[in-house]
């Protein structure tokens, strides 16, 4: 036992040798790690973009870790604790702002937050937002003549509407699903997520598997955002896929990007804080995370979002009411759709 | 000397991984976790679902491998047979692709109902779509074993059927029967650990949280909770029900898939009644329309030219190289690993049989040959990563973590491949070798090798083609440097390009077809006397451990 005890230690100290050399010999710049979900790391997300942007100011290298799903980011880090590389986390959200402050590894933003442009006011010290969006159900407007016009219509609407939505324990548009509909129903939520689920095709474990089986026509309605539309029109040139405008309002979803207490570059971390709020940082977003920016950008939005639904209410719930309710919410819906 | 310190440095990863868990969680609640009932219903749907999705496996492969033994030659037979013994390394998220454009609501069942006129059949998504999906991964499992196993039947049991005039049904309980039932409990206790832990299929098509197995709710513990102690508390019970019921099944034998073997039909007295012929044929067309359709589905996907532009993209290739180097790596690591474990499993089999006793620790040996197949790779990961954090930073070793934990998620297979092969071999010529005097080096490169060189290149392949598709270990250590093919898709998907998320689809699976192929090449190459002389011990297995 102890034998084997030891071997392993020397195994890993050879490899961490071996390891710092490597790093000791490549990087002489400083490294900033950013922690965010992968779709905003990859290519195709905003990230290479904002990477280059920094870069040409800091005298650094920003590298992404990617985690797979944005509500692996919190988890990531508390798994890592105080021993994590992690400079910034990138891609939390309002859902989960209480859990977050309360793992204790993070630290103020310490960005005046008089530069924020939002329809929403933000107080935080901690929580830096850097985009958001709204949540919406995308149908394609080939195939549904008559979408829904409010939430109530929909949960009222026959039962050969069907719908994709995601889990919110895994999902953030999930979670998001699950506060709007408290948010309208509060007491009722129970028998509505009752009337939903025979509407329900399945409950995937991301937005990704959802959106595409809804691509695919296996729904007519879609969990998504009020902006994914804007992909449609820019990317593929087609209106075809809309979001349908719910009279009650629509539930908001708000990204926020924060510091870590451990950062090994608290500097260079700061400095990317103070880079969230330009213009170089939220060019990216529009048409890179199909979210809106949280500042109005000098060459203004891309003409696909004028033509997107704006909510007539925006539904947004105390961070400390989610984090006290959440766990006993998700029970309810779990309850709901499993009878 | 290695079997032994390959058999405990697993056991001690394990409980690392177990350990280092805890010591984050601070206190273990199984007692707790036990006592809500929400934890037994969730027990309870994963024995359900695995239990069902094991018997239809199984009850569907023995007509369909029977037809293919009854019918030795027709066009397309030799395709259908490889085809079949590659649903076990197509990765899973594919696969679901392809289920979904064939079985869903909108695929092409549902579409050609509609063009007949009849009502859409919503059968997809809840236990029924978990079901189908199992099958279709399982099902050619369970028939390619069965298979081989048919075509040992020698010659001289048919020419006494042929000579009593014995009916299809009398073949069927007199000859075939006693071989499939030696090899249905193997098949069954395997295909049930696969299903019992399945993971992706029934996230995807479940249907939402009334279909909550126990790796789900583990994943669910250790994402979204970060309830660390709970997640401990339900691996552990999973370990438990698991080993439990599959310690059941290692009693009895030792379970395994064969290797392909596509020798041609003997010559079977009931090949020319009319009436299984058409049974035949009805099955083997069924067969091959549920097996081959998802794959042609996934591949049509493809048909667009804005998915192919990902071809031109550098992540593509970067994707591809990490993804043959993991897998690679993986692959020999785990086969090392197997071989290792193999041998001990047999030492001591041989050892128990001519002492009579100690039959307990030739279990134990397997079942931990197994364990990395039972715990959830989340909880594998998460906790060694956890653990190896104590020592130095564990993101810096992610490659390396990617690759060891890649190894000891596929090793399982590679045990039950080798197990039976060393057992044979051994049982053939060890007596012979020790009265020759031959052994250490020699007896390994003369005497084993040639009788393993197969079953090692198809454990190699297997192996290699897992990892190669794995998505729950890179979804946990995946960077912006670091993503393999099924990352990069995933990556493709959440921005929206569908289209070349099909095209990644498309190049895993051939990436996954392509290296298969290559390895069992490989392993054949120059091997044909070798091959020829060993070949009986290799195709008639059964009777050494009966």
């Amino acid at each position: 036992m102890r034998k084997c005890w030891l071997l392993s230690r020397r195994c890993f100290l050879s490899a961490a040798i071996s390891l710092s050399l490597a790093t000791a010999l490549a990087a002489e710049r400083a490294v900033l790690n950013v922690y965010t979900y992968d779709s905003f790391a990859s290519k195709w997300g905003p990230g290479p973009q904002i990477k280059l942007a920094f870069e040409r100011q800091c005298d650094c290298e920003v590298n992404y870790v990617a985690v797979h799903g944005s509500t692996g980011i919190l988890s990531r880090v508390q798994l890592e604790g105080t021993s994590s590389r992690a400079d910034v986390v990138l891609g939390l959200d309002n859902s989960l702002l209480v859990e977050a402050q309360n793992t204790g590894l993070l630290k103020p933003h310490k960005v005046a937050l008089t530069v924020l442009q939002t329809p929403f006011a933000w107080h935080d010290k901690t929580f830096l937002p850097f985009d958001y969006g709204y949540f919406a159900f995308i149908y394609d407007r080939t195939k549904l003549r008559a979408p829904p016009r409010s939430f109530q219509q929909l949960v009222d609407a026959d039962d050969d509407l069907k719908i994709l939505i995601q889990d919110p324990r895994s999902s953030t548009p999930g979670l998001g699903l699950l506060l709007w509909v408290k948010a309208l129903y509060r007491e009722q939520a129970a028998a509505v997520w009752r009337k939903l689920a025979r509407k329900i095709v399945t409950v995937t474990r991301g937005w990704s598997e959802a959106y595409g089986m809804f691509i695919n026509g296996e729904a007519d309605l879609v969990l998504s955002y009020t902006t994914s539309p804007a992909y449609h029109m820019i990317v593929q040139g087609t209106d075809q896929y809309q979001a349908a405008a719910f009279s009650e309002g629509h539930g908001m979803q708000i990204e926020v990007a924060a510091q870590l207490k451990n950062a090994p570059h608290p500097a260079l971390a700061q400095r990317f804080m103070n880079f969230i709020a330009t213009d170089d940082f939220q060019a990216a977003i529009p048409t890179g995370n199909w979210m809106y920016p949280i500042k109005d950008l000098a060459d203004g939005l891309p003409a696909a979002f004028d033509e997107l639904v704006t909510p007539s209410t925006r539904l947004l719930m105390d961070p400390q009411h989610i984090a006290e309710n959440k766990a006993a919410w998700v029970d309810e819906f779990s309850a709901a759709l499993s009878r | 000397m290695f079997g032994i310190i390959a058999l405990l440095g697993i056991l001690l990863l394990v409980l690392c991984a177990l350990g280092g868990l805890l010591a984050e969680a601070g206190a273990l609640a199984l007692r707790a976790e036990l006592n809500k009932p929400i934890t037994w219903s969730i027990v309870r749907f994963t024995v359900w679902q695995a239990a069902c999705s094991t018997l239809l496996s199984v009850a569907l492969a023995v007509p369909l491998a029977r037809a293919l033994a009854r019918r030795g030659a027709f066009l397309g037979r030799h395709l259908l047979i490889r085809l079949s013994g590659l649903s076990l390394i197509i990765p899973s998220l594919v696969a679901v692709l392809g289920i979904v454009a064939v079985h869903g609501r909108n695929g092409w069942t549902n579409q050609l109902l509609v063009a007949a006129g009849m009502p859409r059949l919503d059968y997809l998504y809840g236990l029924g779509g978990i079901l189908l999906a199992h099958v279709f991964f399982n099902m050619p499992l369970a028939t390619r074993i069965f298979l081989n196993g048919l075509l040992t039947i020698p010659q001289h049991s048919w020419d006494l059927a042929r000579l009593f005039g014995m009916q299809p049904r009398h073949i069927f309980w007199h000859l075939e029967w006693p071989l499939l039932r030696g090899l249905i409990g193997g098949v069954a206790g395997l295909i049930f650990l696969l299903c019992f832990t399945s993971f992706a299929i029934v996230l995807t098509l479940g249907g939402g949280p009334q279909s909550t197995t126990l790796e789900v709710a583990i994943y669910q513990a250790i994402r979204f909770d970060f309830n660390l102690s709970k997640a401990v508390a339900l691996s552990l019970l999973q370990i438990g029900v698991c080993l439990l019921l599959t310690a059941a099944f290692l009693v009895g034998g030792m379970p395994f898939p064969l290797r392909p073997e596509d020798a041609p039909g003997t010559a079977r007295p009931d090949r020319r009644a009319g009436l299984p012929r058409i049974v035949d044929a009805v099955v083997i067309v069924c067969g091959a329309v549920f097996l081959i359709t998802p794959l042609a589905a996934v591949l049509l996907q493809t048909m667009t030219p804005r998915g192919w532009s990902i071809l031109t993209t550098p992540e593509l290739w970067a994707a591809l190289r990490w993804t043959l180097l993991i897998a690679l790596l993986a692959g020999l690591l785990s086969c090392a690993l197997a071989l290792s474990v193999s041998s001990v499993i047999v030492r001591w089999r041989r050892a128990a049989r001519e002492r009579g006793r100690g039959g307990g620790w030739v279990v134990a040996a397997e079942l931990v040959g197994l364990l990395t197949l039972l715990v959830p790779p989340i909880t594998l990961g998460a906790g060694l990563f956890l653990f190896v954090r104590r020592f130095t930073d564990a993101l810096s070793l992610a490659p390396l973590l990617v690759v060891a934990l890649n190894a000891l998620l596929t090793l399982a297979f590679g045990v039950r491949i080798l197990a039976p092969a060393l057992l044979a071999q051994r049982n053939r010529y060890d007596h012979l070798c020790a009265s020759l005097g031959i052994g250490g080096w020699h007896q390994w490169r003369y005497i084993l090798w040639p009788a393993l060189r197969h079953p090692l290149a198809y454990a190699l392949a297997i192996a290699t083609t897992l990892a190669a598709g794995d998505m729950g270990v890179i979804a946990l250590f995946g960077t912006a440097e670091l993503y393999t093919l099924p990352l990069l898709m995933y990556r493709l998907l959440g921005n929206y390009r569908l289209e070349q998320a099909a095209v990644v689809a498309v190049l895993l699976c051939a990436v996954c077809f392509a290296l298969f192929w290559l390895i069992e090449r490989i392993g054949r190459l120059g091997g044909a006397t070798t091959a020829a002389r060993t070949n009986p011990c290799n195709r008639n297995p059964t009777t050494e451990h009966a």
